[in-house]
Parts: structure tokens; C-alpha cells; sequence
């Protein structure tokens, strides 16, 4: 009996996912478990088992392709049977071409729609799009951004639109066929990797991308001649998470009046204390709790004394939060991740320590769940075990601070009575939006977080 | 060979003078003792019989047209009719000298002798073949409306067939004797030896002469009998059908055996008028139509003028000709004075005729006439004249009621595609006869033939791996599809201007003549319209012919053959006639405005013609093949850029053997991905050409899809094609406006347009006359003219500067101003 793999839903907050890679052909054999895709979402990369055992007979969607949730993506079965009822509507021109999509498909997602909307809505110099690049547009739903077409007349031409596709906002099904039925779309959207979700329609673009207005480029001042070096260019053409990545760290940069401000603190006591939980850790049943957990610790209450810290910014408008979602940044095979630890102010230092590990664990493997990924208030970044002392952190927007943890520096220090000792000091970056918050109210947040690294083992105790 | 007849000075430039033997007007002048002697009273009484069933058929549909009723019986006919009120002593007279197996064709204007043919053919034939002739008529579904509550003798059930089965045909229902898509003006009935008849005024006077070539060729007895008006002696065709039916070789220098000259009546009813135009006095100068014959040949076709109001002198003259005619001695033409009473159609308001003039010739009424005098000859009473003309009043009318009942004669239902299935025959048919074929040698004695067997077969994909001479080129290739299918087709015959000695204006033929007897490969005279018609008439009458035109400029010539006649013959007799004739038009260049177009936009326009215009030796050989075993016309286009040219595709070698090509399949000649270049004759190497150019330039890979057929086409590959490239350019060499591939251009538009990324371009020649050899190239499609269109209306190609001017302002401009 024929059957079909779905997309599986990564994440309660996740409508659509990337497929980055089939794994899998028309004609191989699967079991269940068998790697047949990576997807991605734009925090994380995901490897898709097979729920079925069987020969592939359809793969209904391109790599490259934005694939609702819960969509077959696959079709196995015996060789020779007719899948075509489990094609999903809106699935684009597939490896088996023609897997004719079924009739009566109850459509869960829109199918992919009617062509003529955007590129008449967004071929911004009214520049003429052949009916080929109608049809791309049409099966791959995304804002067309002003094009120079490279056809007779400036006509655009489907190349024009494939190469648009891959840096422009994409449209959520529901997106593309709100837009087919003339409601506007911004240009970028709050969706996985921008991507414009039904909610987005109508609105303005959440932070406007300086790109539109990127000047023309100039011609490159001549290279002075060198006769022997030859220089070799290796391309490296960006995975889709990084793209990400880069689109929003720039829009991050683009869109805040960013700042940093240094500070540090004597973590020597912070160290001794370290020491004894370690020690202790097989009889308390304690995690191996490092110094970077407890000046999480001390971040979170820190926020909760700060809550301008704990907070968003749109639109003119603060929005602080009473819960602590505490963003962390790792370092992963597949680039900067930043799981999110929520209601952060809820936990013990033991199972906030427990909790950090597991998680960049999963960051790390890349099958974190993307629900993970969203919804920080504030976010630690920490370069210390990288031996970087100082450093200016980008914020996530639309956050309005980041807290950079750079490496513990050994500082001789003059007592009371004047004799001079050396302490170990952490050292702090604190990146902040200056069109929220200005220096002083940093200096008081750094001056906090300082005193509780300083006074850890008291402020655990009063809780 | 003609070299036979060799030409002498002294006896050309010989003094003397050109004798004319007196024409016979009217001679006929037996009593009607002497007339006793050869008519039975069954026969005597027959003869009016059967003019009066045409005069009720005739008065039946009259009043419908004039009144909308007949004897309180209303009906509307919206189409045509001609009637012959008036001139059915004519086609009595006629029809009661010929045989079953003799042919007739005719006009616009045959009902009558349509009739009269017939109910002399049911008297003719055996009682059990004319019950199985109905019978298996269409499947029984006209004999099953007459046979309902019948009773009677064959005969007389098989002329309530005629009489039904005209009328429906008439009225266009589908138990007419063509389905209802023949009509008044073309109703026939093979069967009973009724041929087609025409239209087109004067079309049976190129078509006919074909058939009359099929009973000489194909040694099949009776003749063959061409009835047109006085009018259509000045339709050019009819005096080419006169020149190809008189020519002297068939009595020089055609095995004799055969039977002479062509058996061929051109019988003229001579009613006086065209529609409105007097002929004598008037439209014509020849006061005696029969005067024409003696501008023919030394026998003057035998013409004579006779009285069409006497049926007795028109037997009599017909049975004369007729043995003149078996014993080879035709054509023979015939002035059968006549007149019509009624008007030439309803529309008719006789403005050209005096009341009294009309008043005059109904009291000549034939019909009267001879009834008059087989009563005061004591040969009938008129009781019994008066009996039988109202049981055939009764007759008529009956058949007329059973004609335009919708429940029992219907139409055609609106949505019925069976005319689809008759457009085109679409069958294979080895031979249509089983004699052996005839040849003047072996194969394998031919000089031609071991030529061809020595040479290679594949000529390297640049054309040039062997020497010009050694390569098996298009000529060869034409020459061994007609060879293969003469050793099995006995009928199969070819003609054409300059076919026998000469090969062939371009050496298709060449080693034919030693090959194959005059009667198989013969010159015909310099007569387009003859050399197409004759074809149709050889068809029709059950044969294979391959015609040829030398030049596609001359196709005007033979405009009404190929456009009303060889494509819609197999349509209008609803499926009853096969049309197996290839008709060879070789495209030229070089030789200035009138002998380089390539015409086939004008072909592709008419329903009911395939056209192939193969470019390669290998297509031209499968496809010939193809087309010479098949049931329908093919205009077979040849380019002459192309004769002489070896194969450059097919690397195995062009086959030894037979192979077929179907028609309607376009080739793959190269693949490519970036754009898609179709072409249809030998613009295929200007598009090699480019594509080579884009790939080498600029990086792109052209796919070249060869037509080779326009019609019938399967898009398939073409859709595939620009799905994959999106782009696509069309070319070939005829003038750009009204090319057919815009038609193709425009279908490729609907089928593709979501796969499109530019409009197809067609480049075609310029909207000029063609210059002379040296200016071709700012005529024809040139390779540079492709690169540009391409980088002015589908994509700019990087570095590129056009040599010519491209643009849509240009195409604007040019359509502006006409050109
Ligand atoms: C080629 C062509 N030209 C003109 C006509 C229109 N037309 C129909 S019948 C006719 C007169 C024909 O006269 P004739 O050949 O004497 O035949 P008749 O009608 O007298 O029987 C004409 C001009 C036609 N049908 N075909
Ligand atoms: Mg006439």
C-alpha cells in the first residue's frame, strides 16, 4: 500500500520549513527511520526520517522549497502504483514532473496561486515579465522585488526571477493567496527567514532593509599589476541558515543605534564557590555548574531589577517583559544558534545549569526543537573560553541589549589596608540600543549584574 | 523515347495549308420508321419514363425554392440549386448509350444527369448486384429508409434508392449518397458509374481526363464522359483537360495495346447561357461551341453540334462516339444544344432573357415533344404515357417526403466529428491492383540504380567526408521511394512537365525513362492545372499518382486543383474516395521573383492536404515512402538548394531498404537547452549555423527541431522543447507574412504560454518579390538575421552588434507600409 511522509511540524510556532536536501530518489528503498531530507527552519537544520518503509515513488517538492507543515513531501509504496492522490496542492513542479496533483485534495494550505498578482504588485519600474517568469513566481510564492530584466525590452525572465527568489521574502501560502486576492504585501515579513505569514499582509515591513536603496556599485579601482601571484578566488556560496543569520544581523545593525559599554567583576569568590559545587556535584546532585551558568544566573536577576533590559522594541513602543526568556548564543557545526531558556527567572541555579547544557547539546546535534529558538528577551553571548577579552555583541532584534561574557583576567588589587592581591575578574560587554536606553541605566545594569557575581553566594541564599 | 520523333527543316518550312473536315450540326435525321427499327416500345417508353422523373425531381425542388411548398408540403432548402428544367432530354439521351463501367463527371448543374445515368445503370446491372450494392451502401442506412413497407422488384426499389438517396444528399441529411457533405452541386454515386461533379465551373474538365488515363493505363474498358457547360469552355482548366486529353503520344508512342487515344467524351450541354452571359454572340467567339474541336487535333475531337431536344439524336450520337472512343481513337467533344427553363438559380430573375425568347423554348419542350410523338406514332397511347408520368410523380414526391423527414432523414448531430474521420483516409495500401507491375527492364539492369547502389550513404555531419558525385544524395533518395513503390503499385503512374527524357526538371528521375513504359512515367504538356486534375480524375477512378510541379511559383497555375479539388475530394464524398496522389513541387532560388517561393503557407491553409517539405536525403526517402503508401494528397515539397546534397544526420548511412517516416513527426537535429529554433525546409542549416554561433559566442545551447511536416503536426516535441528553453525562434524561407509558421508560432503561444520567457519569432523572407541569385541574401533568412532577432526581441546577447534591423519598430514600419 502506497503511503506518504509528511513535513513534520518542528515546532508549535513552525508553519513552514526549507527543504534543504533530499537524501532520498525516485526509486530507492527506504525504512522507517532512513535520513530522506534536511530541512531547516532559519534557527535550525533538521534531518527528516522516514515514517514508512517502501521504494520511493514521488518526491513532490524541490530542494529549495518552502513546504508547509504536515504536507506529504513523499510518496513510497510498491513500484508501479499511482501516488498521485497523495501529491499535495500547491507543490511545486517535483522530481517525478507531472505526479498530476490531485483533484480533491482537501486543501489544508492554499494552493500556490495565481501569478498575475505579484509581479504586477512589486515589479516596482513596471519592467515586463514573461509568462515563464509568471509561472516561477507563481510556484514559488515571494515578493519580486524591483528587477532589471535581462530579456529584449528589460522583459524579466525566469532566470531573473530564480536568482530574485533566493535573497527576496518569501509568501506564506496563506500570504500568497491573500496577496492574489490584492491585499498588499510588506516587504519582508516576521516568518522563518522573513518569510511574509498571513499576518503580515497589509502591514509595513517590520524593520525596511536598507538593501532597496544600495547604491550602485563602482567600478573597482584598478589592482596594481602583479606578475607572478596568482590570486585564486574560492566561492563559498551561503547555506540558507546563514543566510539568515546575515540578513539579520544586518537589519539588527541597520535598524539600532547600537553601543557597547565594559565593565568587569572579581569572580574570585565565584571561583571558590565553583569549586565546592563541583566537589559536591555527585553528592547534591548538582550539574556540573560552570562560571558561565552562574553569571546567567546573575543576568536573570539582574533583569528582574532591570526590566527595561527584559524587553522589546517596535514601533515607537517598549514592551518589557515579566518573564525572563534568556537567549544564549552557541557556537555550532552549522553556524550561531541561540536557544532560548524561557521563564529563566523560575529556575534554581542547578536546573538552569541542567537545562543550558541539554539544550546546546541539541543545538549542537541540530535537532533542537525551533520552538527553542524563539521568543528571547534578552540574550548572553560568551567568547571567554575563546580567550577574547572585549568585544561589542550584535542585539537580536527587535531586543534591546545583549550581553557579551568575555574571559576572566587575573588583576592585582589593593585591599583596605593597602596590600596589593591578585583577583580573578570576568570581564562584560553590554551592547545596547541607544534609541532605548542610555548609558547610565547600562552603567546601574552592568553595577548590578556585578554585585551579585561578587556577592553570588549571598543572593542565592536570599533567594 | 521521343527521340524517335525526330524533326526535320525541309518538312516543317514545307509549303501547304491546314484542311479542316466539316463539323455535323444538328444531322441527325432518322424517320421514325427507321427509329421503329431500333427501339423496342419498352425502350421508347423508358426514354420518356425517365425524363420525367428528372423533370418532377427537378419542378419538386423548384417550388420548394420559388413557393417553400410543393402540393401543400412546406420546406425550406437553404442551399443551392442549379436546376436543369429543360434540359433532361439531354442527360436521358445520354445516359441511355453508356454503360455501368462507363464514367460520368459533371457540374454544378448534374441532378439530371445524375438520374438519368443512374436509372440507365439500374436497368443495366444484374438484379443480385444491385441488391448487394445497396446493401453494403454505407452500411445499408439509405437502402433501410426506401425498404421500409416496400414491395416490388429490385429494380424499382433500387430507383426509389436513386431517387432518395439524391434528394437526401441534396438536403444534406446522412442518408444522402455522400452523407449530406457533398450537396446539390457534387452529389454522386460510384456505383452506378457517377463520378464526381463540380462546383467550380469547369472542374471536371481538368479531372476528368485523369480518369480516362486510369482506363487506359489500367486497361479497363468504357469511357470516360466530362459534362460541363458552354460557359466553361473559357475556364482555362478545360482547355488544359482538352490539351492533356488530346495529347499524340498516347497513339505514338504508348504501347498500343493499351488502346490509343484517351477514351474521354467532353460533352458540352450547350444551354446557351453561363449564369447570365450569352455565350454565343456574347461571352465566347465561337458561335458553334463544337467549332473548338477542330483547334485540337487533326481529328478535331470528332466534335459535333447535336440536337439535345431529341433524345433519339442524342443516343445516337453518343453510342457513335462512344465506339470512336473504344477504338482509341479520342477525346471526342460533343455540343449538345440545350436550354434551361428554369433560372440558373433561384436568385435567377432571367433579366438576360426575353419573356417571349423563354416562351419560345417551352413550347420546344422536349418532353412534350416526344411524348407527342410516341402517341401519333401509335408506340404508346396516352393513357399509358399519362400512367406512368403519375406514378413517377408519385414516385418522386414520395422519396422528396421521406428526404426532409427529420426523424427518418436526419441531419448530421452539431457535435458529430465524422467528418474528421474522412478529412484524411490515413490507410496504407500496398497496391490498388493486383496485376504485375510493368517495366521496361530489371532493377537491377538500370543504370541509375547501380549508380545510386555504388554511392555512400552518410556524407559526414559536415556533408563533406566524400566527394559530391559519390554521395547518396535527396535525387536518389526521391528516386528509390518512387522505385520501391512502382514494383508494387501497378496503377502507380507519374507525370508531369519534362518527367520522361529530361528525368525530371532537376534528375529525380533520371534512369526512369529506361526503366518504366511511357503509360508509367510520361511528359504531359506544359498544363498545371491538367497535370494536378488529372491526378485527382486518376485517383478517383482508383489509381496512384505522383504529379509534379517543376517550380512552386507555378502552383497559381493549378490553383483550383490543389486547393478545391485534390484536398476536398475525400471529404465532400463522406470518406467514399481515396485521394493516393503525392504531388512533387520543387522550391527554387536563384532564379529571381518568379521561381523562388516557398508557398507552403498556401497549402497548409486548405483542409485536406498533408505537407511535408523534407530537408535531408533520409527524410526525403521516408517520408516519400510514406506518402506513396498511403490514401491521401501530400504536397511533397522539395527544396532545390537541397538536390545534389548528401545526408548529414542520419550517421548509419541513408537504408538500402524500405523505411517509413510518418508524416506530422518534426525531428530533433540537435539538442540544446538555452533556446529552441524550429525550422520547415532548408532553413534548418542557416539554423545550425546560429546555433553554432551561440554556443560558441555566447554559451548557449540551441535545440533545432525540424518540422519536416506542417500538416498534420504533433506539437509534443515542440512543447517539449520550450517547456525545457522557454525561447523559441521560427524560420524558414517564405515570405514572413501569412508564413504558416506564425500559425505554428501562434499555436506554440497557446500551448506554452506559461513556459515562455519572450513571444516566438518567426523570421521569415522579406514581404518583397525575390531579387536576383546575387541579392539572395537580403532576401532569405540569413544566419545573422536569427542571432539578431534573438538579441532584439528575446534576449540581448552580451557583446553583440546586429547586422540587421529587427526590432518590433521595424516590424511596426514594414506592416505600415505593406512590405
Ligand atoms: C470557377 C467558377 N467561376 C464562376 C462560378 C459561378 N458560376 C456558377 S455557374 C456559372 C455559369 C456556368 O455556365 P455554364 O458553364 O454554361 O454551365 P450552366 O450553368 O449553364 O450549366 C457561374 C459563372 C463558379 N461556380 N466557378
Ligand atoms: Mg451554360
Amino acid at each position: 500500500m502506497a503511503n506518504a511522509v509528511v513535513m513534520p511540524k518542528a515546532g508549535n510556532t513552525v508553519e513552514e520549513c526549507l527543504l534543504s536536501k533530499w537524501r532520498v530518489k525516485v526509486g530507492d528503498v527506504v525504512k522507517t527511520g532512513d535520513i530522506i531530507c534536511d530541512i531547516e527552519t532559519d534557527k535550525s537544520a533538521i534531518e527528516v526520517e522516514s515514517t514508512g518503509d517502501g521504494t520511493v515513488l514521488a518526491l513532490f517538492w524541490n530542494e529549495g522549497d518552502l513546504v508547509p507543515v504536515l504536507q506529504n513531501i513523499m510518496a513510497l509504496g510498491n513500484p508501479g502504483e499511482d501516488v498521485s492522490a497523495f501529491a499535495p496542492d500547491g507543490a511545486a513542479t517535483a522530481a517525478p514532473a507531472e505526479a498530476a496533483p490531485a483533484a480533491a485534495a482537501p486543501a489544508a494550505a492554499p494552493a500556490a496561486v495565481a501569478p498575475a498578482a505579484p509581479a504586477a504588485a512589486s515589479g516596482a519600474d513596471n519592467a515586463p515579465m514573461s509568462p515563464r517568469a509568471r509561472k516561477f513566481v507563481a510556484e514559488h510564492p515571494f515578493v519580486v522585488p524591483a528587477l532589471a530584466g535581462s530579456g529584449a525590452g528589460g522583459r524579466i525572465m525566469e532566470k531573473d526571477v530564480a536568482a530574485a527568489y533566493q535573497s527576496a521574502a518569501r509568501l506564506s501560502p496563506v500570504a500568497a493567496a491573500m496577496q492574489a486576492a490584492g491585499v498588499a504585501a510588506p516587504a519582508a515579513g516576521t516568518g522563518v527567514g522573513g518569510m511574509i505569514l498571513g499576518a503580515d499582509m497589509g502591514k509595513a515591513a517590520p524593520a525596511a532593509p536598507a538593501a532597496a536603496a544600495a547604491p550602485a556599485p563602482t567600478a573597482p579601482a584598478a589592482a596594481p599589476a602583479s606578475d607572478s601571484v596568482v590570486d585564486v578566488i574560492t566561492e563559498k556560496p551561503f547555506p540558507h541558515i546563514r543566510k539568515i543569520i546575515a540578513k539579520r544581523l544586518h537589519e539588527s545593525l541597520n535598524s539600532m543605534a547600537q553601543y557597547t559599554l565594559n565593565a568587569e567583576a572579581d569572580v574570585t569568590g565565584l571561583l571558590a564557590l565553583r569549586q565546592r559545587i563541583k566537589d559536591g556535584a555527585e553528592n547534591l546532585g548538582l550539574a556540573n555548574i560552570n562560571i558561565g551558568d552562574m553569571v546567567m544566573f546573575a543576568v536573570i536577576k539582574a533583569l528582574q531589577k532591570h526590566p527595561e533590559f527584559n524587553a522589546e522594541f517596535s514601533d515607537n513602543v517598549l514592551r518589557m517583559h515579566s518573564s525572563i526568556n534568556m537567549g544564549f548564543a552557541c557556537d555550532t557545526p552549522r553556524g550561531l544558534m541561540v536557544p532560548v531558556l524561557h521563564n529563566a527567572q523560575t529556575l534554581s541555579l542547578a536546573e538552569m545549569a541542567k537545562t543550558v547544557k541539554s539544550m546546546a547539546k541539541q543545538a549542537n546535534d541540530g535537532n533542537i526543537n525551533p520552538d527553542l529558538l524563539t521568543g528571547a528577551t534578552f540574550t548572553v553571548t560568551n567568547l571567554g573560553a575563546l580567550g577574547i577579552t572585549t568585544f561589542t555583541p550584535v542585539i537580536s532584534a527587535p531586543q534591546v541589549a545583549i550581553l557579551g561574557v568575555c574571559k576572566t583576567l587575573l588583576r592585582p588589587v589593593r585591599d583596605s589596608k593597602g596590600a596589593v592581591e591578585y583577583r580573578d575578574f570576568i570581564q562584560f560587554s553590554l551592547t545596547m540600543n541607544h534609541m532605548v536606553l542610555d548609558g547610565a541605566p547600562g552603567a546601574r545594569f552592568l553595577q548590578t549584574i556585578k554585585n551579585i557575581v561578587e556577592n553570588f553566594d549571598l543572593i542565592c541564599i536570599a533567594g | 523515347m521521343t527521340k524517335k520523333l525526330e524533326i526535320y527543316p525541309e518538312e516543317l518550312f514545307k509549303k501547304g495549308q491546314i484542311d479542316f473536315t466539316p463539323i455535323p450540326v444538328c444531322a441527325y435525321s432518322k424517320t421514325l420508321a427507321e427509329e421503329k427499327k431500333l427501339y423496342s416500345k419498352d425502350e421508347f417508353v423508358t426514354i420518356f419514363h425517365d425524363m420525367m422523373v428528372l423533370r418532377t425531381f427537378e419542378t419538386i425542388i423548384n417550388e420548394i425554392k420559388l413557393k417553400g411548398e410543393y402540393q401543400g408540403v412546406k420546406y425550406n432548402h437553404a442551399g443551392p440549386a442549379h436546376l436543369s428544367l429543360g434540359q433532361e432530354c439531354a442527360a436521358v439521351g445520354q445516359a441511355y448509350s453508356l454503360d455501368v463501367n462507363d464514367l460520368i463527371f459533371g457540374s454544378h448543374r448534374s441532378h439530371s444527369e445524375i438520374l438519368a445515368k443512374g436509372l440507365s445503370a439500374i436497368r443495366k446491372l444484374d438484379d443480385a448486384v444491385l441488391e448487394k450494392t445497396m446493401r453494403e451502401f454505407f452500411g445499408g442506412a439509405t437502402l433501410k429508409v426506401v425498404e421500409k413497407n416496400f414491395s416490388g422488384s429490385i429494380k424499382d426499389l433500387a430507383r426509389h434508392f436513386l431517387i432518395y438517396g439524391a434528394y437526401a444528399e441534396i438536403f444534406a441529411r446522412v442518408t444522402g449518397f455522400n452523407k449530406g457533405w457533398g450537396g446539390s452541386m457534387h452529389a454522386f454515386f460510384t456505383p452506378f458509374g457517377i463520378y464526381p461533379n463540380n462546383a467550380i465551373v469547369g472542374g471536371s474538365g481538368s479531372v476528368s481526363p485523369g480518369a480516362a488515363l486510369f482506363k487506359r493505363v489500367n486497361r479497363q474498358g468504357g469511357i470516360v464522359v466530362c459534362n460541363i457547360g458552354d460557359a466553361s469552355f473559357g475556364c482555362g482548366p478545360v482547355w488544359e483537360g482538352l490539351m492533356f486529353s488530346a495529347m499524340a503520344q498516347y497513339r505514338t508512342l504508348w504501347d498500343q495495346e493499351l488502346g490509343g487515344g484517351l477514351p474521354l467524351l467532353v460533352n458540352c450541354f450547350n444551354n446557351q447561357y453561363g449564369m447570365g452571359g450569352q455565350t454565343n454572340g456574347e461571352t465566347m467567339g465561337y458561335e458553334f461551341m463544337a467549332r473548338i474541336g477542330a483547334g485540337v487535333n487533326p481529328d478535331q475531337m470528332h466534335a459535333e453540334r447535336v440536337n439535345g431536344y431529341d433524345p433519339l439524336a442524342v443516343i445516337d450520337a453518343v453510342k457513335r462516339k462512344k465506339e470512336i472512343l473504344l477504338a482509341g481513337r479520342g477525346p471526342v467533344l460533343l455540343d449538345v444544344v440545350t436550354y434551361r427553363i428554369s433560372g440558373h438559380s433561384p436568385s435567377d430573375a432571367s433579366s438576360y432573357r426575353t419573356k417571349e425568347e423563354l416562351d419560345r423554348w417551352i413550347a420546344a419542350d422536349a418532353i412534350p415533344a416526344y411524348a407527342k410523338k410516341l402517341v401519333s406514332g401509335k408506340i404508346a397511347t396516352q393513357a399509358e404515357l399519362d400512367k406512368i408520368q403519375s406514378g413517377v410523380e408519385g414516385l418522386v414526391f414520395d422519396m422528396f417526403k421521406l428526404a426532409i423527414d427529420p426523424e427518418i432523414s436526419p441531419y448530421e448531430p452539431m457535435d458529430s466529428l465524422f467528418i474528421e474521420t474522412v478529412t484524411f483516409s490515413n490507410q496504407k495500401v500496398e497496391k490498388f491492383c493486383d496485376r504485375e507491375p510493368e517495366f521496361l527492364q530489371k532493377l537491377e539492369d538500370n543504370e541509375q540504380y547501380k549508380r545510386i547502389m555504388a554511392k555512400v550513404r552518410f556524407a559526414g555531419a559536415d556533408g563533406k567526408a566524400v566527394p559530391a558525385m559519390k554521395q547518396y544524395n535527396f535525387n536518389d533518395a526521391v528516386f528509390e521511394a518512387m522505385v520501391h513503390r512502382y514494383s508494387i503499385d501497378p496503377t502507380m503512374v507519374a507525370f508531369g512537365e519534362e518527367n520522361r527524357d529530361w528525368g525530371g526538371a532537376f534528375a529525380c528521375y533520371r534512369g526512369l525513362t529506361e526503366l518504366l513504359p511511357y503509360h508509367r512515367l510520361f511528359n504531359s504538356p506544359i498544363s498545371e492545372a491538367a497535370i494536378v486534375g488529372a491526378a485527382v480524375g486518376y485517383a478517383m477512378a482508383g489509381g496512384r499518382a505522383v504529379a509534379e510541379l517543376m517550380y512552386c511559383d507555378f502552383l497559381g497555375r493549378a490553383g483550383d486543383e490543389v486547393f478545391n479539388q485534390l484536398s476536398k475530394w475525400q471529404a465532400m464524398s463522406g470518406g467514399i474516395l481515396k485521394m493516393p496522389v503525392v504531388l512533387r513541387i520543387s522550391v527554387g532560388f536563384k532564379y529571381g521573383a518568379q521561381h523562388s517561393q516557398d508557398w507552403s503557407a498556401l497549402v497548409n491553409h486548405i483542409p485536406g492536404l498533408k505537407v511535408v517539405y523534407p530537408v535531408t536525403p533520409y527524410d526525403a526517402k521516408g517520408l516519400l515512402n510514406t506518402a506513396l503508401a498511403g490514401t491521401d494528397p501530400v504536397i511533397f515539397l522539395e527544396s532545390q538548394q537541397l538536390y545534389g546534397k548528401g545526408e548529414r544526420f542520419h550517421t548509419e548511412g541513408v537504408p538500402v531498404g524500405y523505411y517509413e517516416i510518418p508524416i506530422g513527426e518534426p525531428d530533433v537535429k540537435r539538442v540544446g537547452k538555452d533556446l529552441t529554433m524550429i525550422t520547415f525546409g532548408p532553413s534548418l542549416f542557416k539554423a545550425l549555423d546560429a546555433a553554432d554561433v551561440l554556443a560558441a559566442k555566447h554559451g548557449l545551447e540551441a535545440e533545432v527541431i525540424d518540422l519536416r511536416s506542417v500538416n498534420p503536426l504533433d506539437y509534443a516535441k515542440l512543447v517539449e522543447s520550450i517547456k525545457k528553453t522557454g525561447k523559441v525562434v521560427l524560420v524558414n524561407e517564405a515570405v514572413e507574412r501569412g508564413n504558416v509558421m506564425h500559425n505554428i508560432a501562434a499555436n506554440l503561444t497557446q500551448l506554452c504560454f506559461d513556459y515562455l520567457d519572450a513571444p516566438p519569432v518567426v523570421i521569415g523572407a522579406r514581404n518583397w518579390v525575390s531579387p536576383a541569385a546575387e541579392l539572395e541574401s537580403k532576401y532569405f533568412p540569413q544566419v545573422s538575421w536569427i542571432l539578431d532577432s534573438i538579441h532584439e526581441r528575446i534576449m540581448p546577447l552580451a557583446g553583440y552588434t546586429p547586422e540587421t534591423n529587427r526590432t518590433l519598430g521595424e516590424l511596426s514600419r514594414t506592416s505600415r507600409l505593406g512590405v
